[in-house]
C-alpha cells in the first residue's frame, strides 16, 4: 500500500520461515518508523499446562513445543529439573546427551541452511527450484540431515518426539556396537559438510552489520552446547565501533540462575512472543553469538572450516558481525556437530546405569542450553512431592525478536538513504531475507495444510 | 530401520493445537486397532510434524504413504474429510499458499527429486479449532473411527493389488499376508 509518500508492507505469511509469523513494516517519508515482527509463540501456554504435573513431566511435554528442536526442550528441562532435585549428570550419561543433542543440531541447521536460506543467495525461489536446478547440493544437504536424524533415532526412539530421555540420564544407554553403524555415516556426512561450508562461503554476501549485545552459552574446553555459563559479548555501538566489525569486544559472565534478574521480558502489543532485553538493551542468541563467544573451542577441523569459509581465525577471536554470513556460521556449525558427535562415539563406554536418581525436593531449578536457535532457558519451581508449582520457558526466537526488528528497521533505512527506489515487493523481498537470515523457529504452532479448495485437483469428499 | 516399510501411514501434526492433532490421534488409533487385529509388519504408523526432511524420509521406498493431516478451507466444515489421490507426475495446485515449508513442498521436492512414494494418498480433515490446547472438537473427534477404517481398507487394497500383480507375474513377489 502507498499513502503520499509513506508506505505500509505487511506480510502475513512469511515464505521459508518455519511455522506462522507476520512482519508489519511503516516507512514515512525518508524513514523507517516501525518494524514490528509478530510471532505467535506458545510457551504460555506451555507453562500454564505443566504446573500441577509431576516433575517428571515437563521434558516429554516441552519436546512438544517445538517440532524442529525437540532435544533442546528435553536438555534445558532436565538440567533446569535436575537442578532443583540437587542432581548432576556428568560422565558417559552427559557425553550421550550431547551426542543427542549433537544429531538435533545437524538437522536443524542443515535444514536451515539448504532449504530455507541457500534460496535467498542463488536466486531461486525455494527448495523445490533449488532441487530442480541444483538437485546435487540439495542431495547432499539431505544425506547429511539422515545422519543427524540418525543419531536422534537411535538415541531418541522417536525422532521426532525423543521418548528416551529421562531425569537422570536415558531410559536405556546404547551399547558401542550400536553406536558404530552411526560413525560410519557421520564420516561421510563429515566430508558433506565440509563441501557444504565450500559451498556456502561461495555465496554473494551484502554489506551489514549487528549493532547487538551477543548472548551464547561459553564453557571452558569445548564449545558449549549442552551446558555452559550464559556469557554477553558487548554490542559494538556501545564500545564506539561499527556494528560490522569483526573485533571480539568485552565479555561478562552470569549464572544460569541470574538469568531471570538479567533478563527482561516483555509484551508487546502486535506478537504474543514475550520479547527480551538483556539489562536493558536488545540482544541476539544463535549461532553468530555462539562463533562470536565460543569460536576458540571448536574443533581443530571446525576452525579450519572457519577460516577457509571465510569467518576469520576463531583461535585469534573472530567475529562475524553480518547477518547474511550467519549461512557459513551455521554450516561450519553442522560440521562442528558431526566431528564431535564422532569424538563422542568414538570414546563411548556404556555407563554402569543408563540414569541417575532424582528424587524430588521443594525448590527452584535452572536450566539453560544451546538449541540451534540460540540459547533456550526454562525454570521450574518444585514442591516437596516433586509437583511442578510454576514453570518459565524462555526460547531464541523470542529473545532475538527485538534484534530481528532492528535488523530490518536497518536494512531498509540503508536502502532508503542509499536513494534506492525500491518497489513494495522488493522491499518485502528484501525483509524476508532479514528475517531468514536469524532462522527464527515460530513452528511451534500448528502446521495446516492450506487448502484452497477451487484450485486443488481432487477426488470428491469421502462419504 | 533394517527394511524399508512398503506401506507407511504418517499422522502429521500437533497434538497441543487442538484439531491440528487429527493425525497424531489417527495413528494413536490405528495403533489401538492393530493391538487387536495385527497390521503386517510392512506397514509402518508414524507420527510426524510435517517438516519436509522428515515427510520425504518417512515416504521415500514406500509403495504406498498415506498422509492424515488437519486442513483449513474457505469456507470451512469442520470434519469434512478430503482426500487427494497421487500417482505420477505431481502437478502443483494453482494456488496453494504455505507458510514455511510443509507437505506440498515435501511432495513437490521430492517429485523434483525422483523420492515420491509409488501412490501417495493424503486425507485431509478441516478442523474447527487450532488454538493451544488439547483435544480434538466433537466434529473432528467423529472422524477418527471412519478415518482409521478407511486406512485399513487402503492399505487391503494396496495389498490385494499386489498379490493379484504378483500372481499374473508368475506369484514371484513376497506374500501377500504377514509381509
Amino acid at each position: 500500500m502507498t499513502h503520499r509518500g509513506s508506505r505500509v508492507l505487511h506480510v502475513g505469511s512469511l515464505a521459508r520461515v518455519e511455522g506462522e509469523g507476520a512482519l508489519h513494516l511503516t516507512v514515512d517519508g525518508g524513514t523507517v518508523s516501525g518494524a514490528e515482527l509478530r510471532i505467535y509463540e506458545p510457551p504460555r501456554f506451555f507453562e500454564a499446562f505443566l504446573r500441577g504435573r509431576s516433575y517428571t513431566e515437563p521434558p516429554d511435554i516441552t519436546a512438544r513445543v517445538c517440532g524442529i528442536c525437540p532435544v533442546a526442550y528435553q536438555m534445558s528441562a532436565c538440567r533446569a529439573l535436575e537442578d532443583a532435585c540437587g542432581v548432576t549428570v556428568d560422565g558417559q550419561r552427559a557425553a550421550l546427551r550431547r551426542l543427542l543433542y549433537c544429531g538435533e543440531w545437524i538437522e536443524s541447521q542443515v535444514l536451515h541452511i539448504y532449504l530455507l536460506h541457500a534460496p535467498d543467495f542463488l536466486g531461486v525461489d525455494g527448495a523445490v527450484e533449488l532441487a530442480r536446478t541444483q538437485r546435487a547440493h540439495v542431495e547432499r544437504g539431505l544425506r547429511i540431515k539422515q545422519a543427524g536424524n540418525a543419531i536422534l533415532e537411535q538415541l531418541g526412539g522417536r525422532a521426532i518426539h525423543p521418548v528416551n530421555v529421562r531425569l537422570g540420564g536415558f531410559h536405556r544407554a546404547p551399547t558401542c556396537g550400536e553406536l558404530k553403524p552411526l560413525a560410519e555415516r557421520l564420516r561421510r556426512a563429515r566430508d558433506d559438510a565440509w563441501e557444504t561450508v565450500r559451498w556456502v562461503a561461495g555465496f554473494d554476501f551484502p554489506d551489514a552489520g549487528l549493532d547487538h549485545a551477543l548472548l551464547a552459552l561459553a564453557e571452558p574446553g569445548r564449545y558449549a552446547i549442552d551446558s555452559g555459563t550464559p556469557t554477553v559479548m558487548a554490542a559494538p555501538g556501545s564500545c564506539g565501533v561499527s556494528a560490522g566489525t569483526p573485533a571480539s569486544l568485552p565479555i561478562r559472565q552470569f549464572p544460569v540462575y541470574a538469568f531471570s534478574d538479567e533478563t527482561t521480558e516483555h509484551q508487546v502489543p502486535y506478537s504474543t512472543a514475550l520479547q527480551a532485553t538483556l539489562g536493558g538493551e536488545r540482544y541476539l542468541t544463535g549461532a553468530m553469538a555462539r562463533f562470536a563467544i565460543s569460536g576458540r573451542w571448536l574443533s581443530p577441523l571446525a576452525q579450519e572450516a572457519a577460516r577457509e569459509g571465510g569467518l576469520g581465525d576463531p583461535l585469534a577471536g573472530a567475529v562475524c558481525r553480518n547477518p547474511f554470513r550467519s549461512i557459513v556460521v551455521r554450516a561450519v556449525e553442522a560440521l562442528y556437530a558431526i566431528d564431535e558427535a564422532l569424538r563422542i562415539i568414538d570414546a563411548y563406554e556404556p555407563p554402569d546405569r543408563p540414569y541417575v536418581d532424582v528424587r524430588p525436593r521443594a525448590g527452584t531449578g535452572h536450566g539453560a542450553t544451546e538449541a540451534p536457535r540460540g540459547l533456550l532457558y526454562h525454570r521450574y519451581t518444585l514442591d516437596a512431592d516433586g509437583i511442578v508449582t510454576a514453570a518459565t520457558l524462555v526460547p531464541p526466537t523470542s529473545q532475538n525478536q527485538g534484534a530481528m526488528e532492528e535488523d530490518l528497521r536497518r536494512l531498509v533505512q540503508d536502502r532508503l538513504d542509499a536513494g534506492e527506489q525500491d518497489t513494495d515487493a522488493e522491499l518485502t523481498a528484501l525483509c524476508e531475507r532479514g528475517i531468514r537470515n536469524h532462522d527464527p523457529c515460530i513452528s511451534c504452532s500448528a502446521h495446516f495444510l492450506d487448502l484452497t479448495v477451487d484450485h486443488v485437483r481432487r477426488s470428491p469428499p469421502c462419504p | 530401520m533394517s527394511q524399508t516399510p512398503r506401506v507407511v501411514v504418517i499422522g502429521v501434526g500437533n497434538a497441543f493445537r487442538r484439531d491440528d492433532g487429527i493425525g497424531p490421534a489417527l495413528v494413536r488409533r490405528l495403533r489401538e486397532r492393530a493391538s487387536v487385529r495385527p497390521l503386517p509388519p510392512s506397514v509402518a504408523l508414524i507420527d510426524c510434524d510435517g517438516e519436509t526432511g522428515r515427510l520425504m524420509s518417512a515416504w521415500e521406498g514406500a509403495e504406498l504413504a498415506i498422509v492424515v493431516d488437519a486442513a483449513h478451507a474457505h469456507p470451512g466444515h469442520p470434519g469434512r474429510v478430503h482426500r487427494f489421490d497421487h500417482e505420477g507426475p505431481y502437478t502443483r495446485p494453482a494456488a496453494t499458499s504455505s507458510h514455511g515449508l510443509g507437505l506440498g513442498e515435501a511432495v513437490e521436492l521430492s517429485d523434483a527429486l525422483g523420492r515420491l512414494p509409488g501412490k501417495l494418498l493424503v486425507l485431509a480433515v478441516e478442523g474447527a479449532d487450532s488454538s493451544l490446547g488439547t483435544g480434538l472438537t466433537p466434529a473432528v473427534a467423529a472422524t477418527v473411527e471412519r478415518l482409521a477404517e478407511t486406512v485399513e481398507a487402503e492399505i487391503t487394497l494396496h495389498r490385494d493389488a499386489r498379490a493379484r500383480n504378483a500372481g499374473r507375474h508368475g506369484g514371484g513377489g513376497p506374500r501377500p499376508t504377514g509381509g
